[in-house]
C-alpha cells in the first residue's frame, strides 16, 4: 500500500510540475520608450513661430523632434481647469491642452516633446493642443515652484504676461461681488467676478463651477492675489489656484469723520486727542464735500497726538490720507505701540515710526491729498494702538489734514 | 400569510392522528441514472453555483434543474445559493460573510466528494436542520470511499480545458486503518473565453482508525488552491462591436504576452477531526471539528489622476460620441479591427509609470521627510480576503424505534475575513501614495484624504498593505431537534433551530474622513433567530402520495450586506433585522415500475430582506454602496418531473420548473460612497413592488431521452428552453427622487420603469458513455457536450448598471451575460 502512495505522489508531483511551468505568472517588463529630445526652444520661440508671417492666425503643428523646457504653474487638481496645465520659462508662458486630465502638479520641471502637437490661439490664448502627459511630457525635477511676478493691471495689458503667473496687489473685489461666491458649485456654472486696482482699473477673476473652491465666498477687504493670467478674447482673466494665494485683509477700522463737528477739538469715544507739549489740538473740519481732521500750528513748540483706539490686529495693513499747507518745518507722522496703556502720557510709551507716505505742501499753498501707501504691519500682531503725532519747533507752522484711515486684519 | 402558515401547521398536525404502517416512498426510488458531470463551470469562487452538487439528487426534477437548467442560471424556486446549506462531515461550510457555499473549496475532488447525501427543498434530513433550499452533506469518511484506484484525465474546452485527477483508497483494512488521498490539477492557459487562464490543483488526505466497535476517530486533509484570470462582463455595444458574446475587457498584451487584470487566487486548506460514535445500533453520536484558513481574493486595476484604462469604459466607446462625430467613426472602426485597442493596454501603463516624477512631501506625517521617485498611475492591486475559521458540529441520532427517530445537533462557527488590499505589480513605478484621490480634490483637508491617519502620506511598495485593512468577526452557534415518524399511512417529521449570531467589524486603519468609527471594534450586533419546520408524507395507495412541507423561520443578516461601506467603516445599516421566512409546498408523487412523476406547488415569503451591491463609480472615484432594506419577496410556482421507462434500455425524461420571483414590498434603499461620509441617499423608497427579482429564467423545462445499452454504454439527449428572465434592477431607477426631473407624460419615464425582459432560449445537450471491464480493471470514458446548436445568442442574466444618469437614460446600458456556445467534457477513466 505504501508503495502505491509513493507512486501516487510521484504521478502527482510530476503533474504540478509539468502543469505549472505552462501558465504565465511572471511577465517582463515592456521595454523603456524614450522620448527624443531634438532641437530645445523656448516658449518665446513658439510665440515667435506662430507670429511668423507664414503661419499666423491659424496653427502651427510640429512634424519634428522639439522640445521645451518649462515649469508647471498650474495643475487641474483644483478643477479650476479641466485637461490643461499652464507653463512659464524664463521668456513666457503657455496653455497645454490635454488629452486626459491630472498626471502634472504645480511646480514640476518638465520636458515637453513637442512633435504632433498644435500651437494655436485659442480666443486669445496661445495653447499648445493634444498634449498626452504620457507620451508628450517627461518630467526633469519637481517641486520647484514659480514664483509669481509681481505686476499692475497697465503691465497685463502690455501682454507679455500672458498665461504667465502673476501678483496683483492692493486689489479689492467690486461692490456687486461682495456677498457672492467664486462661481455657481451648486449647478457647477462658471463666473466671472471682478477685481479692481486702486486706480479703479478691472480685471475678470474666471472660476469654474468644478473648482473646488467654487462656493468660496468672495472676500471682502483688499489685498494681493496670485494667478495665472488669462485671456479670453479681449478680457483678461485671472485664474485662482488657490483661495491661499487670495491674501485679503478686511478693514477692521474705518474712520472717515463724516460725523465730526466743525471747529472742535476731536472727541470720540476710546481716542485721545493728547497734548504733550503746547496747547493746539486735533479739530474737526466739515469741508464742502468732505469731513477731516486737521491741525493748524501756531508758532509756537508743539506736539500732539492724535491716537486711535486699541485694535487686535493680525498681519494688519494700515492706509491712510493726509493734505498739508502752509508748511513752514511742520510734521506729521504716524507710530504705533503695543504698551501704550492708553491713560495720556503717550511720550512715555514705546513707538515705532511708521513708513508712510506723508502729504507735503509749500510754505505757502495746498498739496493734495496723499495717499500713504499699503503699510505693513505684520510685525505687529496682537492688542496696537496707532498714533498720528504734529511736531513744530518754536517758529515753525503748518497745516494737516487726515482722513480716511483703514486698518486692515486677516 | 401568517395565518396561512398556521393553518399549514393544523392540517399537519391532523394528519399527524392517522397511523398506519407502509415503507416510505423516498428511499426506495429507482436511481436516476446520471452521468459524470463536470464541475467546471461551477467552481468559480465568485459564482457559488450549488447546482453541480444537486445532480447526485435522486429526485427527477432537483436533478434536471441542478444541472441541466443551471448553465442558463436557472435557480431552484428562485432561492439565492444562501438558502441551501452544504455540510462536510455534518460541519455546516457555507461561507460566513455572505452565506453562500462555495464550491471552489473543494473544486477538483470530485472523487472524494462524490458520496454525498442530498436533500432537497423542505424534506427532513438526517444531518441538519437545513435551509429552506435543502441541505447537502457530503462524507469525507476514509472507510467509506470505494476502495482501489481511479486515474482519469478529461479535455474540455470551459474554464479549463485539462483536468487529471488521481484517487486511492484502501477501504477499511484489517488493521482497522482506512486511507483515501486524492489529487488533481485542471488548467487551461486559455479558457472559451479570451483571455482567461485557470490553475488549480487539489489535494486531500482522508485517515480513519477504527479504534473499537463503538469508536472510529478520522482526519480529513483538503484544500483546492487556483488562480485564474477572470471573464467579464459587458453592454450590448463591446460584444456587437467585437463580434464576441464573450468580450473580456480583463486582458491586454504587455510586451506581446497576454495578460489577464484580474486574477482570481485562493488557497484556503481545512483539517477536520471527527469522532463517530455508535453508542448502540439504534443510537450514534458524530462529532466534527474543522480548521479553515488562507488567503482569497482577486487582483484588478487601480489608478490614480490618470486616464481610465478599461478599454470599455464608457467615454472609449462609440455610443459615447454622436453618430458622424470623428470619434464615432475612429472608435468604431478600432474597436471593430484592432484587437489590441479593445483591449487594456498594459506597455502604455509602465510607459506612464516609469516617467510620472513626483514629490511626496510630508511622508508618515514627518514634516520634512520628502521622497521622490516615480510615482504609480497604474498599479494591479490585490483585494484580500483571507479567512480563519473555526467550527464544530456534534450530531446525535437515535432510533427510538423502527418507525421513529430523533436527530439533534449543536454548532458552533468561529470566522474572521481580513478584508485589506496590498500592491500586487507596480508596473515599472517607485511606489504608490496611500491617499483618497477623490477626497483629495474635494477637501484641502490633508488629514481626510488619508487612509490611514496614524500612517499618513503613506508610500506603499510591492506587497505592502494600503487602502483598506479590516477583520469581519463572524460567530454563530445553533442547536436543532428534529423527529421523524413514519406511520402506516403517513410519514411526519418536524423540528426546530435555535441559533445565535453575533459580529462585528475590527479596523486595523483610522481612515481620515471616519476617524471615530473606523479604528478598532465596532458594537456588535447579536441576532436570537429560531425556526420551525414540519412535514407529512400521505401515502394514499403504494403508487400515489401527497407530500406536505412548511416551515417558519428567521434568518440573522450576512455582513456583507450589513455594513454599509466596511472598507472605510464601522456603520451598518439602520435597523439591522433578521430576514422572516414562511415556506410551504405540497406534492403528488406517482410511482409504478414504468413512470414516476412529481408535481409540486411551492409558496414562499421572505420578509424584511436585505440586498446590498458595491460597485466603482469612475465619476466619483471610488466605490458606491447600495443596500436595500424592508425587501420583501414572493416567490411562488410549480415544479414537475417526470421520468417513463419506455423500456428495458430507454428512459425518456420531461421537467419543467415555472415561479413567479417577485418583490413585495417597497424597499428603502441608502446609497453611500467609500470616500465621503456625504450619504447619497438615505432611506429613499424604492418602487419596485410587482418587479420580478431577476437575474434568472423563470421557466425552464426539458425534455430528455437516454439509452442504456446492455453492453455498458450509453447516450442521452436533452432539449431545454429557457424563458421569462428578467433582469436586475438598479433601485435607483426606482425612486421619486430618480424621477423627479420628468414631467408626467414623459416617454422616458416608462423606459426607465420597464424591467427588461430577456429572449427565451433553446438549447440541446448530448451525453453518452462507455465503460469496459478488462481483468478486474474498469476502464471507460462519458461525453457530453452542451449547446451543440452552438447558440451563443442566449442572454442567460443581465443588470442594469447601478450608474444612472437621468439626463441621458441610454449612458449606462445594461450589461448581459450570455450562454457558452458549443462546449464539451470528455472524461476518460482507469480504475483497478
Amino acid at each position: 500500500m505504501k508503495k502505491t502512495f509513493i507512486n501516487i505522489g510521484l504521478i502527482l508531483a510530476s503533474l504540478v510540475l509539468v502543469l505549472s511551468s505552462c501558465i504565465h505568472d511572471e511577465f517582463d517588463e515592456p521595454p523603456i520608450k524614450e522620448i527624443p529630445i531634438g532641437v530645445v526652444l523656448t516658449i518665446q520661440d513658439l510665440y515667435s513661430i506662430f507670429m511668423s508671417d507664414s503661419v499666423a492666425s491659424t496653427s502651427y503643428k510640429f512634424v519634428d523632434d522639439f522640445s521645451v523646457y518649462a515649469v508647471i504653474t498650474m495643475d487641474d487638481k483644483s478643477g479650476n481647469i479641466y485637461k490643461a496645465a499652464y507653463v512659464q520659462d524664463g521668456t513666457r508662458a503657455i496653455n497645454l491642452h490635454l488629452m486626459s486630465s491630472g498626471g502634472l502638479y504645480e511646480g514640476d520641471s518638465v520636458r515637453i516633446y513637442l512633435k504632433g502637437l498644435t500651437l494655436m490661439d485659442y480666443r486669445g490664448m496661445m495653447q499648445l493642443d493634444s498634449v498626452h502627459v504620457d507620451n508628450n511630457i517627461v518630467k526633469v525635477s519637481t517641486l520647484k515652484h514659480k514664483t509669481p511676478e509681481l505686476v499692475t493691471i497697465d503691465q497685463i495689458n502690455t501682454g507679455q504676461y500672458l498665461a504667465k503667473l502673476i501678483k496683483l496687489e492692493d486689489m479689492h473685489f467690486i461692490e456687486e461681488d461682495l456677498g457672492k461666491t467664486y462661481a455657481n458649485k451648486e449647478d457647477l456654472i462658471t463666473e466671472n467676478r471682478t477685481l479692481e486696482d486702486e486706480l479703479g482699473q478691472r480685471v475678470f477673476v474666471r472660476t469654474s463651477g468644478y473648482a473646488s473652491f467654487a462656493g468660496n465666498k468672495i472676500p471682502t477687504g483688499k489685498g494681493s492675489v496670485i494667478g495665472i493670467l488669462g485671456k479670453h478674447d479681449d478680457d483678461w482673466q485671472l485664474l485662482i489656484r488657490s483661495t491661499s494665494e487670495v491674501k485679503f485683509r478686511d478693514a477692521i477700522i474705518t474712520v472717515n469723520f463724516d460725523e465730526i463737528e466743525n471747529g472742535v477739538p476731536v472727541d470720540l469715544e476710546d481716542w485721545e486727542n493728547y497734548m504733550e507739549i503746547g496747547s493746539l489740538s486735533w479739530m474737526g473740519y466739515v469741508g464742502t464735500t468732505n469731513s477731516s481732521v486737521r491741525i493748524i500750528g501756531d508758532g509756537q513748540e508743539n506736539s500732539t497726538w492724535l491716537i486711535l483706539p486699541q485694535l487686535e490686529i493680525n498681519k494688519g495693513v494700515l492706509e491712510f490720507r493726509t493734505r498739508a499747507g502752509n508748511l513752514t518745518g511742520a510734521s506729521l507722522k504716524a507710530f504705533i505701540s503695543n504698551d501704550y496703556d492708553g491713560e495720556g502720557n503717550a511720550e512715555n510709551a514705546t513707538w515705532t515710526e511708521l513708513p508712510a507716505n506723508i502729504a507735503t505742501a509749500t510754505s505757502s499753498s495746498f498739496g493734495n491729498w496723499t495717499h500713504s501707501g499699503m503699510i505693513d504691519l505684520s510685525e505687529y500682531n496682537g492688542q496696537v494702538r496707532i498714533a498720528f503725532k504734529y511736531v513744530t519747533e518754536t517758529g515753525q507752522s503748518g497745516q494737516y489734514m487726515l482722513d480716511d484711515i483703514l486698518i486692515y486684519s486677516e | 400569510m401568517k395565518k396561512g402558515t398556521l393553518i399549514l401547521f393544523v392540517i399537519l398536525l391532523a394528519i399527524g392522528g392517522f397511523a398506519q404502517e407502509t415503507d416510505t416512498v423516498l428511499q426506495s426510488q429507482p436511481e436516476i441514472p446520471v452521468i459524470t458531470l463536470n464541475d467546471s463551470d461551477f467552481d468559480d469562487n465568485e459564482s457559488q453555483d450549488i447546482s453541480g452538487l444537486l445532480s447526485s439528487s435522486t429526485d427527477v426534477f432537483v436533478n434536471t434543474a441542478g444541472y441541466t437548467f443551471g448553465q442558463a442560471r436557472f435557480r431552484i424556486r428562485g432561492y439565492d445559493n444562501r438558502n441551501s446549506h452544504v455540510l462536510i462531515n455534518g460541519i455546516f461550510v457555507n461561507d460566513a460573510e455572505t452565506g453562500r457555499p462555495y464550491y471552489g473549496n473543494w473544486g477538483g475532488l470530485n472523487d472524494v466528494m462524490r458520496n454525498k447525501v442530498v436533500t432537497p427543498g423542505l424534506l427532513f434530513s438526517d444531518y441538519s436542520f437545513g435551509g429552506i433550499g435543502g441541505a447537502t452533506n457530503i462524507i469525507t469518511r476514509a472507510s467509506e470511499q470505494r476502495s482501489g484506484t481511479s486515474i482519469s484525465y478529461s479535455v474540455a474546452n470551459k474554464s479549463y480545458r485539462n483536468r487529471a485527477m488521481i484517487t486511492h483508497s484502501t477501504g477499511l483494512m484489517d488493521n482497522g486503518w482506512a486511507f483515501t488521498a486524492s489529487g488533481s490539477s485542471r488548467w487551461a492557459q486559455e479558457g472559451y473565453v479570451r483571455g482567461t487562464f485557470y490553475e488549480a490543483y487539489s489535494y486531500f488526505l482522508a485517515a480513519e482508525k477504527k479504534i473499537n466497535d463503538k469508536h472510529s476517530l478520522g482526519l480529513t486533509i483538503m484544500g483546492s488552491p487556483s488562480r485564474r484570470g477572470k471573464s467579464g462582463v459587458g453592454i450590448a455595444e463591446v460584444y456587437e462591436l467585437s463580434g464576441d458574446n464573450f468580450y473580456n475587457p480583463n486582458w491586454g498584451y504587455q510586451d506581446g504576452v497576454m495578460r489577464n487584470a484580474k486574477v482570481g487566487t485562493f488557497n484556503q486548506p481545512r483539517g477536520m477531526l471527527s469522532h463517530y460514535w455508535e453508542i448502540d445500533p439504534t443510537m450514534k453520536l458524530t462529532t466534527s471539528a474543522s480548521y479553515m484558513f488562507g488567503r482569497g481574493g482577486s487582483t484588478a486595476l487601480n489608478w490614480y489622476d490618470a486616464a481610465d484604462p478599461r478599454p470599455d469604459y464608457y467615454r472609449n466607446l462609440p455610443s459615447y460620441y454622436e453618430e458622424g462625430e470623428y470619434n464615432y467613426g475612429y472608435l468604431t472602426e478600432m474597436w471593430q479591427n484592432s484587437e489590441t485597442f479593445r483591449q487594456l493596454d498594459w506597455d502604455s501603463f509602465y510607459d506612464a509609470n516609469r516617467k510620472n516624477l513626483f514629490t511626496v512631501e510630508n511622508v508618515g506625517g514627518v514634516d520634512s521627510v520628502n521622497i521622490t521617485g516615480n510615482r504609480a498611475k497604474y498599479i494591479v492591486e490585490d483585494r484580500r480576503y483571507d479567512l480563519k475559521r473555526f467550527d464544530f458540529a456534534t450530531l446525535f441520532s437515535k432510533e427510538l424505534n423502527e418507525n421513529s427517530k430523533i436527530i439533534a445537533g449543536a454548532n458552533y462557527m468561529s470566522s474572521q475575513t481580513h478584508n485589506y488590499k496590498t500592491v500586487e505589480d507596480l508596473l515599472g513605478a517607485d511606489w504608490w501614495v496611500d491617499i483618497d484621490q477623490f477626497a483629495e480634490r474635494d477637501f484641502s483637508d490633508d488629514y481626510i484624504i488619508q487612509s490611514d491617519v496614524s500612517n499618513p502620506n503613506n508610500v506603499v511598495e510591492q506587497g505592502e498593505t494600503f487602502g483598506y485593512d479590516y477583520v469581519i468577526n463572524n460567530n454563530k452557534a445553533n442547536v436543532f431537534a428534529q423527529s421523524e415518524i413514519k406511520l402506516n399511512r403517513i410519514d411526519v417529521f418536524g423540528g426546530f433551530d435555535l441559533s445565535y449570531t453575533e459580529f462585528w467589524r475590527t479596523g486595523n486603519m483610522r481612515n481620515g474622513k471616519f476617524p471615530a468609527a473606523s479604528f478598532g471594534n465596532s458594537p456588535t450586533h447579536k441576532f436570537f433567530n429560531y425556526a420551525v419546520k414540519a412535514g407529512a408524507n400521505l401515502k394514499i395507495t403504494g403508487r400515489n402520495f401527497v407530500l406536505l412541507n412548511a416551515s417558519y423561520r428567521t434568518v440573522a443578516p450576512f455582513t456583507r450586506d450589513a455594513f454599509v461601506s466596511p472598507r472605510t467603516r464601522q456603520h451598518v445599516v439602520n435597523n439591522l433585522t433578521s430576514e422572516e421566512i414562511y415556506t410551504g409546498d405540497l406534492s403528488y408523487f406517482y410511482r409504478s415500475p414504468y413512470l414516476q412523476a412529481k408535481i409540486t406547488g411551492f409558496y414562499t415569503q421572505f420578509i424584511d430582506g436585505m440586498e446590498a451591491y458595491s460597485f466603482y463609480h469612475d465619476e466619483l472615484r471610488t466605490f458606491v454602496n447600495y443596500t436595500m432594506t424592508g425587501v420583501d419577496r414572493v416567490h411562488y410556482g410549480g415544479e414537475l418531473g417526470i421520468e417513463a421507462k419506455l423500456s428495458s434500455t430507454i428512459t425518456a425524461t420531461f421537467t419543467s420548473g415555472y415561479g413567479k420571483y417577485l418583490y413585495s414590498s417597497r424597499p428603502s434603499v441608502t446609497i453611500t460612497q467609500d470616500n465621503s461620509s456625504e450619504v447619497l441617499a438615505e432611506n429613499r423608497t424604492v418602487y419596485i413592488e410587482n418587479y420580478h427579482v431577476g437575474s434568472m429564467p423563470e421557466f425552464a423545462a426539458s425534455i430528455g431521452g437516454k439509452y442504456n445499452a446492455p453492453k455498458y454504454w450509453f447516450v442521452g439527449v436533452n432539449a431545454n428552453y429557457f424563458a421569462e428572465s428578467y433582469i436586475n434592477l438598479n433601485p435607483e431607477k426606482h425612486t421619486a427622487e430618480g424621477l423627479d426631473i420628468y414631467v408626467d407624460d414623459d416617454p422616458q419615464v416608462k423606459t426607465i420603469l420597464e424591467q427588461e425582459k430577456l429572449d427565451p432560449g433553446f438549447t440541446l445537450d448530448i451525453w453518452g458513455g462507455k465503460s469496459w471491464r478488462i481483468n478486474g480493471y474498469s476502464i471507460g470514458f462519458t461525453l457530453s457536450i452542451n449547446n451543440i446548436l452552438n447558440n451563443t445568442d442566449l442572454v442567460t442574466n443581465g443588470y442594469e448598471q447601478y450608474r444612472f444618469d437621468q439626463t441621458n437614460i441610454d449612458k449606462f446600458p445594461n450589461k448581459y451575460f450570455h450562454l457558452y456556445g458549443r462546449s464539451y467534457f470528455l472524461n476518460v477513466y482507469f480504475r483497478f
